[in-house]
C-alpha cells in the first residue's frame, strides 16, 4: 500500500514578495506503507521543507501532495493539524522539547487535545518513557536532563499517539556515533513493528545504516538521485 | 463525559500549571491589576453609596419652598403670603419655616438653625435617635452630628449659644441625627418654631420661607408655577429641583473621579498590552510546538485565554472585595477629600454600600475584558501561521 504520494510538488515561500523562494520544484514521490526512506542533500536543498509537506504542516504551493489517503492541497490549517495529530509523529533536530515542563509533561502534549483524561494520559506516556529506558526521568524538568535522554523523550512524545508515519529532521546531528547508532536501531525496531519512517540527514551513518530501504538525494528542491 | 469536555478540562490544566509555574510574574500582575480595580471598584461603590444616602435623606424635603426676594437676596417672607396660598387648588398645606445659620465665634462652629414645621415629624422614625422636640418646651433640640462635635458636647445635654444681641440661649439635647445621614445632617440643629424665632430674634409676624405640601406629588411643578403666579416677588424651589441639583454636584464629581481612575486603567492596559503583544521567542517557539503537535490554533487560543480569565477574575474578586471593604469598613478614606470637599463640617457618615449588578459589570468591561484581549490577540497572531518555524 502506498503511504504517501507527490506529484509535481511545489513549494514557494512568500509567493509574491521580494524575498520568494521556491524551495520545491517538480517532485514526484511515493512512499509505501512501512518502508524506511533516508532525504540526503547539502543544507538549504529542501529536505526539511519536503518533510514539512509530508508532516501535514502546511499544503504545497502546487503539485499534489497525498499522506495517508487524504489530499492536502487547500486544506485549511484545521484539517492539516486534525489529519496529522492521529498520524504522524515528528522527531526534530533540536528535540524541541518545552523546557519548562517535566518529562512527562511533554510527552503527555499531544494526548491532552485528543481528550485523554489525566490518569489515562500518564499511563500511556508513562509506557513509552519506560520502553525508550527514561523513565526514572519522568517528573525531571526537561531543561535538567542530557542531550541523549532528551532525544528518547523525543522520540517517546512522537510515539505516544502512536502514529503511523514517523517524521524525523536531522535526528542525529546532534548526537555523538554511540547514540546516533542506538537511535537508528530504534528506528529498526519500529520499522519492524509497521512504521513508515523518513529521516532526512547528511550524516553517511544514517544513509548507510541496514535499516533505511531507500535513499533520496535532493539539491536545490529537486530530487537528484534515487537508489534502494 | 465527553471527549470534547475532556479536551477542555486538559486545556484549562495546561493553563493553570502554566500559570503557576510562572507564579512570581503572575502575582505581580494580579497584584497591580486587583489595585486598580480596587480603586475603581471603590469609586463606584463609594458613588453608589453616597448618591443612595442622598436620595434617602432628600425624600424627606419639603416637596415646594417660597422664599421672599428683595432686590435679588433672600427676605423674611410675611406670614400673610400664607393665606395667598391657601385657595389654590391641589394644595394640602402650607407652614412658614424659621431657619438660618448661626456661626459661635467660641467654638468656630457653623451650625444650620431649623425651626421644626409639623412637615418634620415625619423625620422621627428614621433620621433620629432620640426624639422631636415637643410644643411649649423651650430650648429642645435635635443635633447633627457634625454639631455634636464642632461644640465639643460628649455627652453633656445641655449647652448655651448667643442670640444676635449677644444675650444667651440655653438648650437641651433631645435627639441626635444618625450617623448615616450625616452626609445632609451633620451641621444642622432641630428646635421649635417659637425657639427658632427667639434664637435669631425674629418678629412674630415674620417666617424665613414657606414650605408647601402637595396632595399630588405629580402635580408639583404646576403648583409651583401657579405660586409663582400669585406671588410675584417669590421665588418657588421644588424638591426634583433639589434632587437634581445634588445629583449634579455628585454626578460632576464622580464623573471627575472616573476620568482620572479610567486614565490610570488605560495606563495599565496598554502596560498589560505591551507585555502581552511582545511574546518572547520561548513563548511564540510554544506555540509552534503545541501546534506541530496536533493542537489547533484554537487550542492554544483557549489556554492563553484560561490563563487571562484566572488571573483577571482572580484580581476582580480580590479588587472588588477590597473596594467593599474600603468603603464599608474604612468609610472610603482614600476618596474622603475627593467627595466632601465642598461640606464645611467634615461628615463622619457610615456607608452601607449596595452592591449593584451593573456597578461590577462596568468594573468588569475596563479591567477583565480588556486583559483578555491583551493576552489573546497576541497568541493568535502568533498560532494562526504554519507552525514550521518551530521546525527549525
Ligand atoms: N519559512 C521560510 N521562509 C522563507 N524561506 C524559507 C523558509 N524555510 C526555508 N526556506 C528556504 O527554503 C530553502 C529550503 O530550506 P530547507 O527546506 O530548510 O532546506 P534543508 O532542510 O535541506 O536545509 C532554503 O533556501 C531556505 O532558505
Ligand atoms: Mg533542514
Amino acid at each position: 500500500m502506498i503511504m504517501i504520494v507527490l506529484k509535481d510538488l511545489c513549494k514557494i515561500y512568500n509567493k509574491g514578495q521580494v524575498n520568494e523562494v521556491a524551495a520545491l520544484s517538480g517532485i514526484n514521490l511515493q512512499i509505501r506503507e512501512n518502508e524506511v526512506l533516508c532525504l540526503k542533500g547539502s543544507s538549504g536543498s529542501g529536505k526539511s521543507t519536503l518533510l514539512a509537506i509530508m508532516g501535514c504542516v502546511f499544503p504545497p504551493t502546487s503539485g499534489v501532495a497525498e499522506v495517508g489517503g487524504k489530499k492536502l492541497s487547500r486544506l485549511p490549517d484545521r484539517f492539516l493539524t486534525l489529519h496529522r495529530r492521529g498520524l504522524i509523529g515528528f522527531i526534530f533536530q533540536q528535540f524541541n522539547i518545552l523546557p519548562q515542563l517535566t518529562v512527562l509533561d511533554n510527552v503527555m502534549v499531544p494526548l491532552m487535545v485528543l481528550g485523554y483524561p489525566p490518569v489515562a494520559r500518564r499511563k500511556k506516556a508513562l509506557a513509552i518513557l519506560k520502553r525508550l529506558g527514561v523513565s526514572h526521568r519522568a517528573d525531571f524538568p526537561a531543561s535538567q536532563v542530557s542531550g541523549g535522554e532528551l532525544q528518547r523523550v523525543a522520540i517517546a512524545r512522537a510515539l505516544v499517539n502512536n502514529p503511523a508515519i514517523i517524521l524525523a529532521d536531522e535526528p542525529t546531528a546532534h548526537l555523538d556515533h554511540k547514540l546516533s547508532l542506538s537511535f537508528l536501531d530504534f528506528m529498526m525496531e519500529l520499522k519492524e513493528e509497521g512504521k513508515t519512517i523518513i529521516l532526512t540527514s547528511h550524516d553517511p551513518l544514517v544513509a548507510d545504516h541496514v535499516c533505511v530501504d531507500r535513499i533520496v538525494e535532493m539539491a536545490d528542491g529537486r530530487i537528484i538521485s534515487s537508489c534502494s | 463525559m465527553s471527549l470534547g469536555f475532556q479536551k477542555q478540562l486538559n486545556i484549562l490544566d495546561y493553563g493553570l500549571a502554566s500559570l503557576w509555574r510562572r507564579k512570581t510574574k503572575n502575582i505581580c500582575v494580579i497584584i497591580v491589576f486587583s489595585l486598580v480595580i480596587f480603586l475603581l471598584s471603590s469609586f463606584q461603590f463609594l458613588t453608589g453609596a453616597l448618591t443612595s444616602v442622598a436620595e434617602k435623606t432628600l425624600r424627606f424635603a419639603p416637596e415646594i419652598t417660597v422664599q421672599r426676594m428683595v432686590a435679588g437676596r433672600q427676605e423674611q417672607i410675611p406670614l400673610a403670603y400664607v393665606a395667598k396660598l391657601q385657595n389654590i387648588f391641589g394644595i394640602r398645606g402650607v407652614e412658614p419655616r424659621i431657619w438660618g445659620y448661626h456661626f459661635s465665634t467660641v467654638t468656630g462652629a457653623n451650625i444650620t438653625v431649623l425651626g421644626l414645621t409639623s412637615f418634620d415629624k415625619r423625620l422621627e422614625k428614621s433620621l433620629l435617635v432620640g426624639r422631636l422636640p415637643r410644643f411649649g418646651q423651650a430650648g429642645e433640640v435635635v443635633l447633627g452630628q457634625g454639631v455634636v462635635r464642632d461644640l465639643n458636647l460628649q455627652n453633656r445635654r445641655k449647652f448655651a449659644l448667643f442670640r444676635p444681641d449677644l444675650s444667651q440661649k440655653t438648650f437641651t439635647v433631645v435627639a441626635e441625627f444618625k450617623p448615616e445621614s450625616e452626609l445632609l445632617t451633620a451641621d444642622i440643629m432641630l428646635m421649635s418654631m417659637a425657639d427658632g424665632r427667639d434664637f435669631f430674634n425674629m418678629s412674630s409676624d415674620f417666617a424665613t420661607d414657606l414650605v408647601v405640601q402637595v396632595a399630588n406629588p405629580a402635580e408639583i411643578e404646576n403648583i409651583a408655577r401657579k405660586i409663582g403666579q400669585i406671588l410675584a416677588d417669590t421665588r418657588v424651589v421644588t424638591r426634583p429641583q433639589i434632587q437634581k441639583t445634588y445629583s449634579l454636584v455628585f454626578g460632576w464629581r464622580s464623573g471627575f473621579g472616573s476620568v482620572c481612575l479610567l486614565t490610570s486603567l488605560a495606563a495599565f492596559i496598554i502596560l498589560a498590552w505591551d507585555k502581552a503583544s511582545g511574546m518572547t521567542p520561548e513563548e511564540k517557539r510554544e506555540i509552534g510546538i503545541l501546534k506541530l503537535l496536533g493542537w489547533q490554533t484554537s487550542d492554544v487560543l483557549a489556554v492563553r485565554f484560561y490563563e487571562g480569565f484566572a488571573v483577571s477574575v482572580l484580581a476582580l474578586v480580590l479588587g472588588c472585595t477590597l473596594g467593599y471593604v474600603h468603603i464599608a469598613f474604612f468609610e472610603g478614606v482614600l476618596f474622603r477629600p475627593l467627595m466632601f470637599g465642598w461640606s464645611v463640617l467634615t461628615p463622619n457618615l457610615q456607608l452601607s454600600p449596595e452592591i449593584h449588578l451593573t456597578d461590577v459589570l462596568l468594573v468588569t468591561c475596563f479591567s477583565v475584558l480588556p486583559y483578555l484581549v491583551a493576552t489573546v490577540i497576541p497568541a493568535w497572531r502568533a498560532a494562526s501561521v504554519p507552525p514550521d518555524s518551530a521546525m527549525r
